[in-house]
């Protein structure tokens, strides 16, 4: 085997992009080192002391308490019973609601159809394929209110249901990912079912899904970190069901009347640093999955 | 094999997810007891008043059967931070809650759907007991829909300056009624021989009269000009090494509050509600039809929401306020910063900055601040953190004498005794109180919210409230003089203020009946980040006089500003129809 | 026969019953939402009486007059700069960026790893978390160091009290933190590069950058392509973080024509009022990005060099 030449342009090239990522690498450890310390200050010592980069004078734990109550929809408690309370906790389990729930919707939908494409051969199969390709490439800006305002008419508006509604779109790029599974699956172990008497549904069940199981697990999770982190959906269709990024936007920017009381450094801060943990959780765990080789578009060989 | 588990996790927690998250919608209620469920907006005006309010209402009416087999009543409240007027329109229907005291509630918006109570018959029971405390502009305002009460007002929720007159006193920043130091000989305000006072020399001097021209108020020695407020300013920085203005960098609309307050202070009654109701009556107003060189040409005409409604902004009272905020945001201090401005104003929030301004007197490391840009519900809100500097400083730090700070009308010059005016005085919050229509039918509640609707209303109710946070209703009524004197000092000032407007019967709750002002609430109302400060300046829009004073490129200036500010002839004809 | 006809219709009973339930929310909640805001950009709410009526093309020319004929065009012009100044930057910065980064990650260089985990961690962190971080920086310890240098007194880097400088620093912000997705999807396609390909080139001694250009990119092309087009409609559409950052208070110089529009709706809230006047502008942006953005990827299709 020949060893392939380098020349010095290569090499320098080369340890110019090393460099770019090295300093982006220290850049972003900077970041994360700031935030976590500045996050354990006094409001105090950070405005009065100017104490901007050093490390706390005194480590504040209860600022994650203080952040914890500042998110939440404050609380109401009268003889030992809370009521129109939504406190940390429940924006935790909104959080899951909505990041869940909707993942598992938007996920499910797609498998449904491509399911149904892959397994029946029908003409319908070849609309359905223009459909999904017209409303991917065609992009139609600004509906959010006639959104609104159909939901408000069902009466969805501001409810799980409503969002559930929304997001058990089957329209999506993973739909594709699903449509390419489910071809690579042999007829005969449909066939197979069928002849043991098995219905339509237990085929999908107990034949197809677990096929695609490993598949649909990472679309659901990548699905769950994004509406994780996501809030302005919820400003927009569900601004009473907070979950904690929602809770994080409204320390941040206040409530439309602007007021930042929460808005003090350190404890938002605190508010970041919460956040963050369970999708930094998540990524160790699955880091391999999460980072792994996604294709869109065409891809030559 | 990990991805399968955690999404059966997540799927099981789901499903226990759904039922938990039903629990804070379905309170467990006694069938021996009436409830009343209320909402409140929890920011700075606080939940303390509240609960003094259920305490009392509970224990008067322990033994009251408000429905068949139930005896007494359980006041349940909730204090939520985003519960403003907007987010409420759309939640009030699927809200549990009976009672709503919000913030930023602009009742007309919430008329389409027909959700909110009709409190007419309330209002005007017992000979009118709530409907006489009511200002007849509020009465007017507030009945624009079928003459029925769908709203009512609540706190008297005005901004602008607090100073701090123990600082003022220690440093002799007062004006003095005569003779006086005059440390300059020229203002830097006219850019001409300075016309004004000249500050106390002993902390016992006289104080001058300040701006309303009446000795042994509020006011006294205080600036009563803008040249006035100027040189003491300058005085502050140039000799005092004092800090005169902090308040919260994080969000700058927060300096609006001190636009709003110029207004009120340079504003008739009649000028400031014309903002609201595009209609000046016979009373003719200052308009400045153009601008020959940079000086604005006025005109005095009356103004009626049929035919100029739209030159009720450009009153010259603006223009003069934002010639006053032009000249405060844009002096620079040697090192290029603004000179009358704490130097680090990002990095504050609305509570840092008032921490900064309390601790400012207390902490030798950091420069005096004298005032503060904020609400007069900001004492309440700073509480915990007066009380702690109080606890760690017990000589210095108990009741501090902070106080509201009246502005000047003038422009040049000095007021005399008895030459004073006496300024309207506008809230800036909209803040009211509105009843859930689900209640409509049900005898329980609507009894239960007619009774407590009197009290909440009643003298001893308002009482109580101003009591506990020390922020005015803006309603007609008197506080005990025990009751007043037991107060800090700074509400006392804040109450002397309103009392001041409310005898005078210059309170205006910034509210009309004018069928443009209640189609276009969102573009009219007074709200600090609202339109009712924007301009656009060169094609660009600014939220605040700040943006547009501060800016390195576009730059607005007090006629730009005020020009952007205008309401063309033509879209005006648009909103008539 | 009959049996057969028998299967047949459970056959198609099944798959109605797989497809019922995901096209009925199609049919509700894109086609029926599409043509209710086509709708809407046409009516008018009275708040007063409580009526809505069709006004024609009356919400077109209001927001036509606010777009073009008034003082406001300049505003509109600057959110329209501000977007294509962010999509040309993301073209060069962040496709340029990605596709050396990930071609450096995919050649296996030294600390190739650690910088994939690195450029791909703040796609997951929550862009809420990640711009308040950021912005508390910038505006607090950043600016105090920048102010020793220069020895200026700048009062604010971003925000409502910075508004000549706050675009910058968001156009850094979503730059800086916005490899992640391209990165991972460039690799992706590298990966499948037929090695035998690379082999050869190696062979015949192409260099670093030769091989880039020559093959790795080609083979990327689709790629590449789709987040060209992507980001078109980014440019009616991308708030650039802006409402993580200042939530409805983003300083007018710094804002795009997707973050005027999210505003709109926010704000707007569920005040019928407020609906056509968006939906018209939505439906102006959509006449505009839908053929340019359709054009771009047939014509970006027709120039790919792997054809």
């Amino acid at each position: 085997m020949l060893k392939t030449k380098k020349s010095n342009g290569d090499l320098i090239i080369r340890a110019l992009i090393a460099a770019i990522l090295v300093a982006y690498t220290l850049i972003f450890l900077f970041l994360m080192y700031w935030a976590i310390t500045t996050s354990f200050k006094t409001e105090k010592e950070l405005t009065l002391r100017g104490n901007y980069f050093g490390l706390p004078e005194e480590w504040q734990w209860e600022n994650l308490k203080t952040a914890a109550s500042f998110f939440a929809m404050k609380d109401v408690i009268r003889n030992g019973r809370t009521i129109m309370e939504i406190p940390f906790g429940t924006q935790v389990l909104y959080t899951v609601l909505y990041a869940g729930g909707c993942a598992l919707v938007h996920t499910l939908a797609p498998i449904l159809v491509a399911y149904a494409t892959s397994r029946f051969t029908y003409r319908f199969n070849r609309a359905l394929e223009i459909i999904v390709l017209i409303t991917m490439i065609v992009p139609i800006v600004g509906t959010q209110s006639s959104m609104v305002s159909l939901l408000v008419d069902f009466n969805i508006y501001d409810s799980y249901l409503g969002l559930y509604a929304q997001k058990f779109f089957f329209v999506d790029m993973y739909y594709f990912v699903f449509v390419s599974v489910f071809k690579g699956v042999s007829h005969s172990y449909y066939e197979a079912a069928e002849i043991d008497g098995a219905n339509e549904w237990t085929i999908f069940a107990k034949v197809a899904f677990p096929l695609i199981l490993s598949s649909a697990g990472l679309v659901f999770l990548l699905h769950f970190i994004r509406l994780w982190n996501d809030y302005t959906t919820l400003l927009i269709y569900a601004p009473s069901h907070p979950t904690i990024a929602f809770g994080l936007y409204q320390m941040m920017a206040g409530s439309s009347s602007g007021s930042t009381a929460k808005g003090q450094t350190p404890v938002l801060l605190s508010g970041c640093i919460m956040i963050m943990i369970p999708v930094m959780i998540l990524f160790i765990i699955f880091r391999n999955k999460l980072m792994g080789n996604l294709t869109i578009g065409g891809v030559k060989e | 094999m990990k991805l399968k588990k955690v999404t059966i996790g997540l799927a099981a927690l789901l499903v226990a997810g759904s039922f938990a998250g039903c629990v804070e919608y379905a309170p467990e209620e006694k069938t021996t007891i009436s409830y009343l469920y209320i909402d409140t907006y929890s920011g700075g005006l606080g939940e303390e008043f509240l609960k003094e309010l259920e305490k009392e209402f509970e224990s008067r009416y322990a033994e009251t059967s408000f429905a068949d087999g139930k005896t007494g009543v359980d006041i349940v409240t909730g204090y939520t931070p985003d519960m403003l007027g907007a987010t409420l329109n759309s939640k009030i229907k699927t809200s549990t809650h009976d009672i709503f005291i919000s913030e930023g509630l602009y009742y007309a918006d919430f008329m389409a759907d027909e959700t909110l109570y009709d409190l007419t018959e309330i209002v005007k029971a017992e000979n009118g007991a709530i409907e006489n405390k009511l200002y007849d502009d509020q009465k007017t305002a507030l009945t624009a829909f079928d003459d029925k009460y769908y709203a009512l007002p609540t706190f008297a929720g005005f901004t602008g300056l607090t100073f701090d007159a123990n600082l003022f006193a220690e440093n002799k920043l007062f004006f003095a009624e005569t003779g006086g130091n005059k440390p300059a000989t020229t203002s830097s305000y006219t850019g001409k021989a300075y016309t004004g006072r000249g500050f106390i020399e002993a902390k016992a001097d006289q104080k001058s009269v300040g701006p309303d021209g009446k000795p042994n108020t509020l006011d006294d020695g205080l600036p009563s000009s803008y040249e006035e407020f100027f040189y003491l300013l300058d005085y502050m920085v140039d000799e005092k090494s004092i800090t005169p203005l902090v308040f919260t960098g994080n969000s700058i609309h927060y300096s609006n509050y001190l636009f709003q307050a110029l207004l009120s202070a340079n504003s008739t009654k009649t000028e400031l509600l014309s903002h609201f109701t595009f209609d000046s009556g016979e009373e003719k107003m200052k308009i400045v039809e153009s601008f020959t060189n940079g000086v604005p040409n006025v005109k005095e005409v009356a103004i009626d929401s049929n035919t100029n409604g739209y030159e009720v902004k450009q009153q010259y009272n603006v223009y003069q306020a934002l010639k006053f905020l032009e000249k405060l945001y844009t002096t620079k201090n040697s090192s290029g910063g603004m000179k009358y401005f704490y130097g680090d104003l990002a990095a504050l929030s609305n509570t840092s900055a008032q921490m900064t301004y309390e601790e400012s007197y207390l902490d030798a490391s950091i420069q005096d601040i004298a005032m503060l840009i904020e609400g007069n519900y900001w004492y309440n809100e700073a509480m915990p953190e007066l009380k702690e500097s109080a606890q760690r400083l017990p000589d210095t730090a108990t009741n501090r004498e902070f106080s509201f700070m009246p502005l000047p009308a003038k422009e040049e010059g000095t007021v005399n005794e008895n030459e004073g005016t006496s300024p309207a005085l506008a809230d800036a919050l909209d803040y009211y109180f509105v009843v859930n229509n689900r209640i409509k039918g049900n005898t329980e509640k609507e009894k239960l919210t007619k009774e407590f609707l009197q009290f909440f209303y009643s003298d001893w109710g308002l009482q109580k409230i101003t009591e506990t946070n020390g922020v005015p209703m803006a309603l007609k009524y008197e506080m005990d003089s025990a009751v007043l004197a037991n107060m800090d000092n700074y509400p006392q000032s804040v109450w002397a203020i309103y009392k001041q407007a409310k005898d005078a019967n210059n309170y205006v709750t910034p509210m009309s009946n004018n069928p443009i002002y209640l189609n276009n609430t969102k573009k009219f109302a007074i709200k600090s980040t609202g339109y009712f400060s924007q301009s656009v300046v060169n094609g660009i829009t600014r939220m605040t006089p700040w943006e547009g004073f501060t800016a390195k490129s576009n730059v607005a200036t007090a006629q730009s500003y005020f020009e952007g500010m205008k309401i063309t002839a033509s879209t005006w004809a648009d909103y008539l129809g | 026969m009959l049996k057969r006809k028998k299967r047949f219709d459970k056959k198609l009973l099944a798959y109605c019953a797989f497809l019922a339930l995901p096209l009925l929310q199609y049919a509700i909640f894109y086609i029926y939402v599409n043509f209710n805001a086509f709708f809407l950009a046409f009516s008018e709410y009275d708040t007063v009486t409580g009526q809505s009526s069709l006004v024609g093309l009356k919400n077109f020319t209001t927001v036509w007059n606010n777009f073009f004929n008034s003082a406001a065009s300049y505003h509109f012009g600057l959110r329209l700069k501000n977007a294509l100044v962010n999509y040309a930057c993301s073209v060069l910065v962040g496709i340029g960026g990605s596709i050396l980064f990930s071609y450096y990650i995919y050649k296996k260089q030294w600390g190739g790893g650690l910088f994939k985990v690195i450029l791909f961690i703040p796609s997951i962190i929550p862009g809420i978390a990640l711009a308040t971080i950021y912005r508390l920086l910038v505006n607090g310890g950043f600016r105090t160091i920048l102010n020793e240098i220069t020895g200026e007194s700048v009062m604010f880097l971003m925000g409502a009290g910075a508004t000549d400088s706050t675009y910058t620093y968001v156009l850094i912000f979503g730059l800086f933190f916005g490899f992640a997705t391209q990165v991972l999807m460039y690799l992706g396609a590298m990966n499948k590069i037929n090695p035998s390909i690379t082999e050869a080139a190696k062979l015949d001694g192409a260099s670093f950058m030769r091989e880039l250009w020559s093959i790795t990119i080609p083979c990327i092309y689709g790629t590449i392509v789709t987040f060209l087009v992507v980001g078109l409609t980014g440019i009616f559409t991308a708030d650039m973080g802006l409402y993580s950052f200042f939530g409805e208070n983003a300083p007018a110089e710094s804002q795009t024509l997707g973050y005027y529009l999210l505003r709109e709706t926010r704000v707007a809230g569920t005040n019928r009022a407020e609906f056509p006047e968006i939906s018209a502008i939505g439906m102006m942006f959509t006449i505009v990005v839908a053929p340019i953005s359709i054009g771009l990827k047939r014509f970006l299709d027709k120039k790919d060099p792997m054809n």
